[in-house]
């Protein structure tokens, strides 16, 4: 019978930030291996580019190793990242937005005549993401980072420095903008749309 | 005889709040970092930790400078106040078309007041070349 091989203990984030802040940085890397998901993840969701999303991620860690001396431990790590994180993705989105498009060209799902559920589901989804992207920024920042942490206002509010009541009043108005965006009537898209679908289904029928 | 059969309805849905939640949802929108992405960032810090820290600003070289240059726009500032002040009471004189000289042109020129003007714009140019002098020294030296 062989012992199973000892696994390390992570360090925690306090751990980590004590040993960095004494002068070893490799103990920062504890720090990014438990966060690059969120972070990555974070990064995906305002500028939805793989390579963009982690050379965001990427500065956003440096900053954050820059920076270290400055989290007081007045909140969680978490919180002083996710914001650090936040300003830095809304500032590189600013210079180099994600994109061009405004929320009149947001395309409808390209074809509703999709056979499959899954698959008209998905391209629905697309399109919301695409749509939120096209929000003006307080709205997307509120919208992207409320799911982000998974529905909370709290932690939203917490990132965006902003009272919860806002967050609350940007996420309704944001959610009525998509509405207002999808609820649009006979759109030239859906027209065209509809008339293919039509012509495919009449052909259908007379066969 | 052909069936009547109803044309099915394929205006997408209006969007609702669920649909929403389950596009933007954190593990239906997701990405993963790819599998070098902790080694490039800790590569990423390693090099700025081993980067020299950056030159402090020479804040006691600088000080005289900046000092200078306070001063050089306060006595700027002076000289025009004063010539704003000088300038309505020459232009309160009627000016004939054959006095057309330079006392009914520039006449501060030609009183003691005017005089000093001249000096102590003189005096600010003087002290503004020797600052950016000063200025272009210190940062060939950085």
């Amino acid at each position: 019978m062989t012992a199973d091989p000892v696994q390390p203990i992570p360090l925690t984030d306090e751990a980590a930030i004590a040993r960095v802040l004494a002068g070893d940085p490799s103990a920062f890397e504890a720090i990014v291996r438990r966060w690059q998901t969120p972070l990555v993840n974070l990064a995906w969701r305002f500028c939805r580019d793989r390579t963009r999303a982690e050379e965001m991620a990427q500065e956003a860690f440096l900053r954050a190793w820059r920076n270290l001396a400055q989290f007081r431990g007045e909140s969680a790590f978490s919180t002083w990242l996710f914001s650090l994180a936040a300003n830095l993705y809304r500032t590189e989105l600013r210079r180099m937005p994600a994109t061009p498009l405004s929320l009149d060209d947001i395309a409808e799902p390209p074809d509703p005549r999709l056979a499959s559920l899954a698959l008209e589901e998905t391209s629905r989804d697309e399109a919301v993401r695409r749509a939120v992207l096209a929000l003006p920024p307080k709205y997307r920042d509120a919208i992207l980072l409320f799911y982000f942490h998974e529905q909370d206002v709290p932690a939203t509010a917490r990132t965006l420095k902003v009272p919860e009541g806002t967050v609350k009043a940007r996420l309704f108005r944001a959610r009525k903008l998509l509405r207002s965006k999808f609820a649009r009537p006979s759109s030239r898209n859906r027209t065209a749309s509809n008339a293919a679908s039509l012509a495919a289904h009449q052909h259908k029928e007379a066969q | 005889m052909k069936s009547r059969r109803s044309i099915p309805n394929f205006a997408p849905a209006p969007l609702a709040d669920t649909d929403i939640d389950r596009a933007l949802a954190y593990g239906r929108d997701g990405l993963l970092p790819s599998s070098g992405f902790a080694a490039s960032v800790m590569a990423a810090i390693a090099h700025d930790a081993a980067a020299p820290a950056p030159i402090p600003f020479p804040w006691k070289r600088a000080l005289p400078g900046f000092v200078a240059v306070v001063v050089v726009l306060a006595l700027l500032v002076a000289v025009l106040i004063s010539m704003a002040v000088s300038a309505p009471a020459a232009s309160v004189a009627p000016v004939q078309a054959d006095a057309l000289d330079s006392a009914t042109l520039l006449p501060f020129l030609h009183s003691t007041q005017g005089t000093n003007i001249v000096v102590w714009t003189a005096v600010t140019v003087g002290a503004l070349i020797v600052s950016l002098v000063f200025f272009r020294r210190l940062l060939a030296s950085h």
